[in-house]
């Protein structure tokens, strides 16, 4: 695997249930056992009513495009090599939102509202980093 | 429960560094010049001033920086300290400054900011720590496990909000262009300002694609520089050496911090600012002179002519074509100065030049073409962040 120069995530102890799920391409969110609500990015409460009764939940890895920009001018020299790429937030299925990269596809191509379908990189020997291409139809 | 200050207390002074490219200052020498400037304005001295406001700088090896700036120009302040929200601390600097001045904890309140973001003069120590590094540390934007990686940069957030204000409501990249083509005509008649020469929509949609839909001309420059005001009682600043400019309405509300969590991309949350400026102001929209909208990037006057009911949500794309509208002259000429855009955008500071600039015009200061006539109330917003901060100020002349 060649060297990995891009920002890495590094695990901490709110989220080493999350990275280690995603190690096995899953997808998980939290979900709050008092009031309900989905929650991403994951933190050790919940927003909406500060329970910290909150349990791991796996997302379906379905979604929509919310919006998208097209990067040209990266934010450091270890993206270069990828512009044009697209950063993305994608609303999944769950009705959370995550920021990704839509990739598999032209960045010119993307459009709102596209549905997208979770796949994962495995970008160092411990993390795959959660990505979307558009979903099969 | 309602002890509003609107209409008690004023800006008095105001002052601005030299401004754009400025090697020869450090950081602290722009405060201290524009401080200095803003006091000889209004014709007090430092030792009439109790109250320090100032943002800090972009060097964060700097704690108390307040404190340092209030030693700097010899004022021993009971009310002092610095302000971190992005784009939207100048005004609620001027809200916490009113505050204090309305209920007796402050009698003279200086508020500055000033950075060398161009020039980096005096960061000299932060350099020797983080080497060539600078500038990638101030692009690293976003939560460092769930955004940083798929590499945003604090442009892409607007981008985001311009992409799906084109979704939803059909604006057009034209229209995105028109706003940095009508800011940088009134940065043209500005002599102060550093981009000048004027833009047609052709040459923004040509400028270098940085994030799109934005391209560079649609995005703030980059400059050294900044501005100092000064804030007292109504009352006090009548027997002062220029028109008071009273403060009659002002609004803020903060959201969330990380783009990935903003509610709503093309509908933000400037609307609740602004609902409580107009009712303390006791003045709506029309009532408006100009609005010196905070322009980062050339979607937000599309989303605040929006959010601050100037037209009716998703006709901000259609109300700025052609630009007559929204230029001197029109019907609400927005960013006179050229803004964030095109007249000087020092990072943190560059809100107070919108608040320097409606000050100038009510006070009538500004002459010929760029002139609001007969400018007598305007509105000046301030946002901070990811749509994170919202601010708005309703100055007006007596």
């Amino acid at each position: 695997m060649p060297e990995y120069l891009k920002p890495m995530p590094v695990p901490d102890h709110i989220t080493e249930t999350f990275w280690a799920a995603a190690r096995q391409h899953k997808l998980l969110i939290q979900q709050c056992r008092d009031c309900g609500r989905n929650q991403f990015f994951p933190q050790s409460s919940c927003r909406a009513c500060l329970s910290e009764n909150l349990e791991w939940v796996e997302a379906s890895g379905s979604g929509k495009v919310y919006s998208y920009t097209i990067i040209h001018r990266p934010p450091s020299a270890s993206f270069e090599e990828d512009a044009p790429y697209t950063v993305a937030l994608v609303e999944l299925g769950e009705g959370v939102r995550m920021m990704s990269n839509i990739i598999e596809i032209e960045p010119d191509q993307v459009r709102v509202g596209m549905p997208v379908h979770v796949v994962f990189e495995d970008i160092s020997p411990t993390i795959s980093l959660p990505k979307f291409r558009p979903a099969a139809t | 429960m309602s002890h509003s200050w609107s209409r008690q207390v004023a800006i008095a002074g105001i002052g601005e560094s030299d401004l754009g490219l400025v090697p020869d200052k450090d950081p602290m020498q722009l405060h201290a010049q524009a401080a200095k400037r803003a006091l000889e304005d209004c014709g007090l001295k430092n030792t009439d001033v109790d109250g320090v406001l100032t943002t800090g700088t972009a060097n964060r090896l700097i704690l108390m920086h307040s404190v340092l700036f209030a030693e700097h120009v010899g004022i021993r302040p009971r009310f002092t300290t610095s302000m971190q929200i992005g784009g939207a601390t100048i005004i609620q600097m001027v809200i916490s400054a009113a505050n204090a001045i309305h209920c007796g904890m402050a009698d003279v309140v200086l508020i500055a900011s000033a950075d060398s973001i161009r020039s980096f003069v005096g960061y000299g120590e932060l350099m020797s720590i983080i080497g060539e590094g600078i500038t990638e540390l101030y692009s690293k934007i976003g939560h460092s496990q769930f955004e940083c990686p798929y590499g945003p940069t604090l442009i892409s957030t607007y981008a985001l909000a311009a992409t799906r204000h084109m979704h939803e409501y059909g604006t057009t990249h034209e229209q995105l262009a028109q706003v940095a083509v009508s800011i940088r005509k009134h940065a043209s008649m500005h002599p102060d300002a550093q981009k000048r020469e004027p833009l047609t929509v052709e040459d923004v949609l040509s400028s270098k694609m940085i994030s799109w839909p934005l391209t560079k001309d649609m995005c703030s420059i980059i400059s050294d520089g900044g501005a100092a005001l000064v804030v007292t009682s109504a009352e006090r600043a009548r027997d002062l050496k220029k028109k008071p400019v009273l403060l009659l309405g002002a609004g803020a509300r903060t959201m969330q911090e990380h783009v990935t969590l903003v509610d709503d991309l093309v509908g933000t949350a400037a609307a609740d600012a602004g609902r409580q400026a107009y009712e303390m102001a006791g003045l709506g929209p029309k009532d408006m002179h100009f609005a010196q909208f905070y322009d980062c990037f050339s979607i937000t006057p599309i989303l605040f002519l929006e959010d601050f009911d100037f037209c009716e949500k998703g006709d901000g794309g259609r109300f700025v074509e052609g630009g007559k509208r929204i230029e001197i002259g029109g019907e609400i000429p927005i960013v006179t100065h050229g803004g964030c855009h095109a007249h000087c955008h020092p990072g943190l500071p560059s809100g107070i030049f919108h608040i320097t600039e409606a000050v100038k015009q009510l006070r009538g200061e500004v002459g010929g073409a760029r002139q609001v006539k007969n400018a007598r109330v305007g509105l000046v917003t301030g946002l901070g962040g990811h749509f994170s901060c919202h601010t708005a100020l309703i100055l007006g002349t007596d």
